[in-house]
């Protein structure tokens, strides 16, 4: 069960706060926030002028300007919203897997970037799935709402295939906001995880993939005649665990990493691969941060 | 190619019998241990590469199954003893022949013996040998002779059985045919050699020193004491001090140092008081004697018992005096007309008399007229027949041991026609004539068909020894047979003997008399019912001179090779299973097979 003890202490949730999840892009938000809108609004922060209309909010007029210029020029200030994170986490059997699991890790680094999100004000949704979109917890805002995301997460279990494509398809078609799509997952994805990925993609938000990869995926011990069982599937496969096969498994497992990197790099996706064995607050306060996904 | 243990038809079912149970077991075997994993997405994939679908991968089983087959079916094949000619080269056939005489026990410098050094020898010739070659071993003394076999096993354990003793060595009754024959002996023995025999010699100059004769006699005219005859021979070829020790009965009446030259004899005559009262032994003893067996010798001199005897003759001066000077016989003499049958005598002696009657007593009897139970028919005549010698005699048997008939003059004999069968026998003959007739049945009688007048046999020095042994002979007691070591043959059906202190010694009985091994000098006593012989067993003077070379050569013998493998192919293919084993071991363990 996670649970705030279990995730972190005093020490870290206040590191966590004076982090922020980072967006490339500016997104529409729905309440008044920390977080830069694309649009003009009634923040602090100047942002640009333009000409007066009429109609326009006299206390906006930038007199300064009308007596250098003698043009009427409105001070337009950009607007500060809240900011739609989508946090998808993969709870496919397969992330049983590694010690800890790695759907456990997934709820820990999820748990961390809910409470950064909600600290800032953003609204946090929490979509887990496997072969389908499972049971959300609904858009979250401010910090109070963190154990009922400790609560949520700490029910998550492992079950079921994957299937990005469908899950993210189901997401895409219910019109949300645009904004942060954060995929934890390990992309073992029988379909493909470009699928799923692309969907996301396609419906303009701001993709970031957190590859959760265990030991035992990258360099299974194992020696001897075996029959392999799929986890998800539960399809069989004999083998023979030689040196040169493992090693060539190996091989074909790096090469599918490197194929998820390079397929983020293309399309300017956020990656950040990790395995279950690091400690996760390594992975928020550093390789988040290195990868600029924190900051 | 051919196989040695089993049949092409075993060796084909054997091999698909073997290349049946590997399949099964291959195919059989342990269902894979299960692992779950995560995803099998990557490992479909890297299974469906092509480096991975190589033909080596494919094969990987195929090589593992293989490997498996051709261990088992290596041993399958080592078991059916292959051989093949073109690798192991013609098989050979030889017939080895290993002297046994007794002078291959002579020890030789590197305190072996010369039977040590032949054994290796042959050990040696066969070990070199193709494993197909085959081998015939006999040996000289009769005993042991095998079959025509490559069994290393039974040539071995035949070889085990052989070993040298004082039976007259003789070469084996063996069928040489045209196959090489190797005699490996010390060339002492005079071996009646087939022309294509080629000797292995293991001779070895020796020193030796042997009892060349030993006997107890009666002292002539003096019943109180005896004589020891002994004569001591040195085979070595420098002089021998040698120490003589003569015992009775385990106490030592003599002992003397004596020097005897290099192949030289010593002959004593030792006078001795009072009667031996047990076995006599003579031991001779001397530095670096190399033959033990013949270092010693017995005798034995029949302890003296009174018997009464009746001489029915008309008057006979020979046999009155003879009969009369021996101390063991209360001597009756009775005229032929006063003769009554009841005589209280335990045997008679007629002398050109014989009753109608067959008295109750056993008779000695010269010149006897025909009678009923002397023929054993009434109408039997008789014949005078004049002649001058005898021609044949059985010196084995106990009446005529040590009675030496040659050139016996006897002028005329009458012609009696015997009955001859299992009991009553011609043991001395002249031509068609019987001489000496005796018969075993009880009353047992010898009848002697010449009268001493008509003959010089009463004044031979074997006519006391002949009347000795007849009184003997009818007592029941036979004098001591004197005999060589080894077989010995007994007249006495189904007897039991023993040495003489009473060990039993293994017989074999054969038809009316007994056969037994005396491998020492030694006394034996065959016993059967009442009957008791003795026997006194010493080395035949001659087997002893152990540097006494017939045959000669050392031959380099060397088992010709000319073949690529020296060993039997089951060996090589045993190896070479190991060896695949190990492979497989190492293949396994580094997951180059399944």
């Amino acid at each position: 069960m996670v649970t705030e003890d279990t995730l972190f202490d005093g020490a870290f949730l206040k590191k966590l706060e004076y982090l922020h999840i980072v967006s490339k892009r500016a997104f529409a938000g729905q309440f008044r926030a920390e977080r830069r809108a694309r649009t003009r609004g009634s923040g602090l922060e100047f942002a640009d002028h333009r000409a007066y209309a009429p109609g326009d909010d006299f206390r906006r007029v930038d007199w300064r300007a009308y007596q250098r210029l003698e043009k009427l020029l409105l001070r337009l200030f950009e607007e500060e919203q809240d900011l739609p994170i989508y946090l998808f986490i993969d709870a496919s059997r397969s992330m049983a897997d590694g010690r800890p699991t790695k759907l456990a890790y997934a709820c820990q680094v999820a748990a961390a970037l809910c409470y950064i999100g909600l600290a800032h004000l953003d609204r946090v949704t929490l979509a887990p799935y496997t072969d389908h979109l499972g049971r959300e917890l609904a858009s979250q805002r401010g910090k109070g709402q963190i154990f009922k995301v400790f609560r949520f997460l700490g029910q998550l279990a492992a079950g079921g295939t994957t299937n990005a494509k469908e899950a993210f398809e189901k997401f895409c078609r219910s019109k949300r906001p645009r904004g942060i799509a954060v995929v934890i997952s390990d992309f073992l994805d029988p379909h493909g995880f470009e699928a799923g990925l692309n969907l996301l993609r396609f419906s303009h938000h701001d993709i970031f993939a957190l590859h959760i990869v265990s030991r035992t995926d990258a360099e299974p011990a194992l020696r001897g005649e075996l029959q392999l069982v799929d986890t998800e599937t539960g399809s069989m496969h004999n083998i023979t665990a030689t040196p040169s096969l493992l090693s060539a498994y190996q091989k074909v497992y790096a090469e599918f990493c490197n194929e998820i990197e390079r397929f983020c790099a293309r399309y300017q996706l956020g990656y950040v691969r990790t395995q279950s064995e690091m400690p996760f607050e390594d992975v928020i306060l550093q390789v988040f941060r290195q990868n600029r996904f924190l900051t | 190619m051919t196989f040695l243990a089993l049949t092409p038809l075993q060796v084909a079912l054997l091999c698909g019998l073997t290349t049946a149970v590997v399949l099964t077991l291959f195919f059989l075997k342990l269902r894979h241990p299960r692992i779950v994993v995560g995803s099998l997405l990557l490992w479909e994939r890297l299974l469906q590469d092509k480096q991975h679908r190589s033909l080596l991968e494919r094969l990987r089983r195929l090589l593992s199954l293989l490997l498996a087959l051709t261990i088992a079916l290596l041993i399958a094949l080592a078991l059916a003893r292959p051989e093949a000619v073109a690798i192991t080269g013609e098989p050979r056939e030889a017939v080895i022949v290993l002297d046994t005489s007794i002078t291959m026990a002579a020890r030789t410098a590197d305190s072996q013996s010369r039977w040590d050094h032949a054994r290796a020898a042959v050990a040696r010739l066969i070990d070199d040998a193709g494993g197909a070659d085959r081998f015939l071993v006999a040996d000289t003394s009769g005993r042991v002779a095998t079959a025509m076999t490559a069994d290393r096993a039974r040539l071995d354990a035949a070889l085990d059985r052989m070993m040298p003793s004082a039976t007259r060595p003789v070469f084996p009754q063996v069928d040489v045919g045209g196959r090489e024959v190797i005699v490996v002996s010390d060339g002492i023995a005079t071996l009646d050699l087939p022309r294509n025999a080629r000797v292995l010699s293991v001779f070895e100059l020796a020193d030796n020193v042997a009892v060349a004769d030993f006997k107890v006699v009666v002292r002539a005219g003096e019943p109180s004491g005896y004589d020891v005859r002994l004569s001591v021979v040195n085979h070595s070829p420098e002089a021998k001090n040698v120490y003589l020790l003569l015992e009775d009965d385990g106490d030592v009446d003599f002992a003397e140092t004596v020097t005897v030259g290099a192949r030289d004899t010593v002959a004593r005559t030792i006078a001795l008081s009072g009667r031996p009262t047990g076995v006599s032994r003579a031991r001779v003893t001397t530095d670096g004697d190399a033959l033990a067996i013949d270092d010693e010798a017995v005798d034995y001199l029949r302890p003296p018992r009174d018997v009464g005897v009746a001489l029915v003759t008309t008057g006979n001066n020979f046999l009155e005096t003879l009969l009369a000077l021996d101390e063991r016989v209360d001597l009756h003499v009775v005229h032929p007309d006063f003769y009554t049958g009841d005589e209280s005598v335990e045997l008679y002696v007629f002398d050109e008399f014989a009753p109608l009657v067959q008295p109750a007593q056993p008779a000695l009897l010269f010149r006897p007229p025909g009678r009923s139970w002397l023929a054993g028919s009434d109408t039997v005549s008789p014949l005078r027949v004049s002649m001058t010698g005898v021609t044949s005699w059985d010196e084995t048997h106990p009446i005529l041991e040590f009675v030496s008939m040659v050139d016996l003059q006897i002028t005329d004999a009458r012609h009696l026609e015997f009955l001859t069968n299992a009991t009553t026998r011609v043991v001395a003959s002249a031509g068609q004539t019987p001489l000496i007739v005796m018969s075993s049945d009880v009353p047992k009688w010898v009848a002697v068909n010449f009268t001493l007048d008509d003959s010089d046999f009463s004044v031979r020095p074997s006519f006391p020894m002949f009347m000795q042994n007849v009184l003997a002979w009818f007592a029941g007691e036979a004098l001591p047979l004197r005999r060589s070591l080894g077989t010995v043959d007994v007249l006495l059906a189904d007897a039991t003997v023993t040495t003489f202190d009473g060990v039993d010694l293994p017989a074999r009985p054969r038809v009316g008399s007994t056969l037994f091994e005396a491998s020492a000098p030694g006394l034996y006593v065959a016993s059967a019912g009442a009957a008791r012989a003795y026997v006194v067993a010493n080395l035949p003077t001659g087997l002893s001179d152990v540097n006494g070379v017939t045959l000669t050569g050392r031959e380099n013998l060397e088992w010709p090779t000319g073949r690529w493998l020296s060993s039997e192919l089951w060996m090589y293919l045993l190896g070479l299973a190991l060896a695949l084993v190990a492979l497989e071991w190492w293949t396994y363990h580094r997951r180059i097979t399944v």
